[in-house]
């Protein structure tokens, strides 16, 4: 017959517990929220970036082979000086990135990509329908998809995910490379 | 697994006197499959680490990112106090493995090995054996260790692998949050949400050892609120060889269904319901006692729900349920019916800006009917028993210095059937050195609760004369009903450093100290097999160095190497004379491995990893090296063929199992192809 735990155990539980529990007494201040929003956006401006790598624009996108691709941002919104910030200094395909705000789409016509977290339907859909037909690769975060606007950011399980409108691309005469394809939640015909 | 014990009833027969810890080792292995409790989201801190500039990060790498945590404080993995190590979605999709137990070879320092064509030993940081019972792991919250031996079934322990978000992986103790049984390492599966997975996938493909398999999973979004996806999948495979060449006659077929849904029920509370449902035959050889041998029989399922609730602010909880059923029949030696209800809930609270508390409550009533003599040799006594688990956990995070240094105290309390209550505490601080440097240290105390081996095996020896000189006629109990909980302290200190060029090292050291591990002693008379008791102790030491290397973005190196030692030995007053050095000979002392991930373009990609395994000096298995390779060809985004190869250096080589009784793993090749429709 095997002798149970020995002594050592039961003695030293209590002490061990009240301990833990007197020090979480003692560290418990009040409650506060913590800043969250700063990694969204710096994820959501890397994704923006990876997106200017992944679409082929038509050539006439572009005056001569070394100029800049527009990012442009809808306001208001808070992602600019993120996406400043995050595509300072860099290129894609050899072209300097250039970061434009702008309170109206109509302004936004040259640019390449356009950014709008804009959660009123109205003015998303003004903006949409003036940026349609200019080849513009529009990024938005309406919480239903919608039949103009290449790319849906949304937010899933914690994580960002995007879906992309295919017949909106089509529209725009844009190239999207498969990699955005296959990372895409859905893809609409 | 059913070999081993099937070899050791036939040496039974043949009077051949079987040692008696290779007969504990042969009954453990026979038993190995799925149960027990969790903490759904603590893999939740675990994400992958992050550069000061995002944009250096792939895109897949950006969308695994949680941009609105739980915690409020995304915990790179640069900055956790433990060894970790995630493995990707893509490193999963890309390793050519076809079930999970193979992709945790591509973990640093974890010893998988293969032990027959269906059956895997696998552990961290030592002590392997085809039924490890020191390992936590778990599929999307549902713990995959069963009560009956601790070991995890890793035949049938399975999923929709491309449906895997990420595999994380924790070498030491995690018992503070985990609880018993994650005494040397915790392996936590994520899936993906169904909203991840829309569309429709189907594969297929043929090979000489996966002789034929296939997959489909299909996914929708349901309204507004919700998505769901369901896969069904089978597989066909070939028989390991003897050692001697021989076909080892242990094909078998899988089949498996599952389904997974998440809806959303408001902006701060989302349900998740999953289920899954399989059934296994595996072949076995005939033998002495089993001349004409039915196949083994396992088969099973679940249904999970779970609830989150986070504003993404200063709080959130998840209450998470679960059933899980399965059986297991391995003819005329043992059989079980298992069921299992767990109940888990845990809530997270920012206390301020700096100081971060969790908490959870679980339960678990798990009852099991085990086959009853004359009919099986393995028995278990009594052969139906219940149960019950109750455990809470309490953590407490706090930042100091500026954030740079990190302090984590907790504490898991359990209390089990067997042993009643025992805690678990533990202590983690991390200290972040500048930009590009961090250190921890730990020191933590786990324990291994007992199961039933442990407390009530027993084997049946038939009437009239028994097996003379073995044991009498009727039931030889081995089991003890005043089996402790086997204990670990454990010393871990680790460094972590990179640079602007992507390059990574990881460093983890540990010592260990066991107590109380379970011996054998030396038996009465008339027997060939004493009981257990809790009387063997044992010291480990060892290190882990993880190498990461990203010379281009499209191509990845990973180098990782490890070292272990262990010293075991009977305590006092033992007559185990054996255990010790099974304890010291089955897990190698160095294991390395090179990885490397290419993708020439968006078609293309390559990958490979050639890995080192050290010899088992107790089953005199020799050192190998092997080489994986896959290669996969997309031609159309909706296409994709892929070619794999695995341990393509020998022709067969022995990984693990008894001497005398164990089975060559053969070069394999195999082509799969797979549609991907929106």
């Amino acid at each position: 017959m095997i002798v149970r735990a020995p002594t050592l155990r039961p003695r030293c539980r209590p002490r061990l517990t009240a301990a833990l529990l007197a020090w979480l007494l003692a560290v418990c201040p009040a409650l506060a929220a913590a800043d969250e929003g700063a990694l969204a956006l710096k994820v959501k401006a890397a994704v923006l970036f990876n997106f200017a790598k992944f679409v082929t624009w038509p050539s006439s996108k572009f005056r001569s082979s070394d100029d800049p691709l527009l990012l442009c941002v809808l306001l208001p919104d808070a992602l600019g000086n993120t996406l400043d910030e995050s595509v300072r200094g860099k290129t894609v395909n050899g072209r300097p990135l250039k970061v434009r705000r702008a309170a109206q789409a109509a302004e936004l016509r040259d640019c390449h990509l356009v950014y709008s977290s804009d959660e009123r339907v109205d003015a998303l859909t003004e903006a949409l329908s003036t940026l349609s037909g200019h080849s513009v690769l529009v990024v938005h975060e309406y919480a239903q998809p919608l039949r103009d606007g290449s790319i849906r950011l949304l937010i899933n399980d914690r994580r960002l995910r995007f879906e992309i409108n295919v017949a909106a691309v089509e529209r725009e005469q844009l190239q999207l490379s498969s990699k955005l394809l296959v990372l895409s939640d859905v893809v609409r015909r | 697994m059913v070999k081993e014990v099937t070899e050791v009833a036939d040496s039974v027969v043949k009077r051949k006197r079987a040692p008696p810890t290779r007969f504990a080792v042969a009954v453990a292995l026979a038993l190995s499959m799925p149960v027990y409790s969790l903490h759904a989201d603590h893999g939740a801190t675990l994400m992958a680490a992050l550069p000061s500039d995002l944009t250096e990060l792939s895109l897949d790498q950006l969308l695994s990112i949680e941009v609105t945590s739980v915690s409020k404080r995304p915990e790179p993995l640069s900055s956790a106090a433990a060894a970790v190590f995630v493995l990707t979605g893509d490193d999963i999709r890309r390793s050519g493995a076809r079930r999970i137990a193979d992709v945790l070879r591509l973990v640093p320092g974890l010893n998988v090995a293969q032990v027959d064509a269906r059956s895997y030993a696998i552990t961290a940081r030592g002590f392997n054996s085809s039924s490890a019972d020191k390992l936590q792991v778990l599929l999307d919250g549902r713990s995959a260790y069963t009560p009956l031996t601790s070991a995890v079934f890793w035949d049938v322990f399975d999923a929709y692998l491309p449906d895997i978000e990420r595999i994380e992986v924790i070498r030491g103790p995690g018992a503070t949050l985990w609880g018993a049984n994650a005494v040397n390492g915790v392996i936590n599966i994520v899936t993906r949400s169904a909203a991840d997975t829309q569309g429709t996938e189907v594969s297929g493909g043929v090979g000489t050892e996966e002789r034929a398999f296939a997959a489909l999973r299909s996914g929708t979004h349901v309204g507004d609120v919700g998505a769901a996806r369901v896969f069904v999948k089978s597989a066909h495979r070939d028989a390991a060889l003897m050692a001697d060449g021989a076909d080892g006659q242990d094909g078998s077929r899988s089949d498996r269904a599952g389904f997974r849904s998440d809806w959303t029920l408001s902006d701060v509370d989302a349900l998740t319901v999953s289920g899954s449902a399989y059934a296994s035959r595996f072949n076995t050889a005939p033998t002495a006692t089993v001349p004409e041998p039915r196949p083994t029989d396992a088969s099973g399922g679940h249904v999970l729900a779970r609830w989150a609730h986070g504003d993404g602010a200063s709080d959130t909880w998840t209450l998470q349920t679960y059933y899980d059923h399965y059986q297991r029949d391995i003819p005329s030696i043992y059989g079980e019916v298992r069921d299992t209800l767990d109940v888990d809930f845990q809530h997270r609270i920012a206390l301020s800006e700096r100081q971060s508390l969790m908490y959870g409550l679980g339960f678990r009533h798990t009852r099991d009917e085990t086959e009853a003599p004359p009919s099986v040799a393995v028995v278990f006594l009594p052969e139906a028993r219940t149960l019950e688990t109750t455990s809470a956990f309490i953590q407490h995070q706090s930042h100091f210095l500026d954030d740079a240094v990190v302090l984590t105290l907790g504490s898991k309390f359990e209390h089990n059937d067997f042993t009643g209550f025992e805690i678990q505490p533990g202590a983690r601080v991390g200290w972040q050195i500048g930009e590009r440097a961090f250190t921890w240290a730990a020191v933590s105390r786990a324990v291994r609760t007992p199961n039933r081996l442990d407390s009530d095996l027993a084997i049946f020896c038939p009437p009239p004369d028994g097996f003379p000189g073995i044991c009498g006629p009727g039931l030889l109990r081995i089991g003890n009903p005043d089996f402790r909980s086997e204990r670990l302290m454990a010393y871990e200190w680790g460094l972590r450093l990179w640079n602007e060029n992507d390059l990574t090292a990881d460093l983890a050291t540990f010592y260990n100290d066991y107590s109380d591990l379970r011996s054998q002693e030396q038996p009465g008379q008339g027997s060939a097999f004493g009981n257990f008791a809790n009387k063997n102790e044992a010291r480990s030491h060892g290190a882990e160095l993880t190498l990461g290397w990203r010379p281009r973005t499209d191509l990845n190196l990973q180098a990782w190497y490890a070292y272990l030692h262990i010293d075991a030995k009977a305590m006092a007053g033992s007559t185990d004379v054996t255990t010790a050095g099974t304890l010291e000979g089955l897990s190698p002392r160095h294991q390395a491995a090179l990885r490397a991930s290419w993708q020439p373009s968006d078609r293309w990609q390559v990958d490979g990893i050639v890995r080192y395994v050290d010899a088992l000096p107790a089953e005199r298995i020799d050192a190998y090296t092997e080489l994986d390779l896959r290669l996969a060809w997309r031609p159309r985004p909706a296409i994709e063929v892929a070619l794999a190869g695995r341990n393509l250096l020998d022709h067969r080589h022995v990984e693990f199992g008894a001497e005398g009784e164990q089975k060559a793993i053969e070069r394999a090749a195999f082509i799969e192809f797979t549609w991907f429709w929106p």
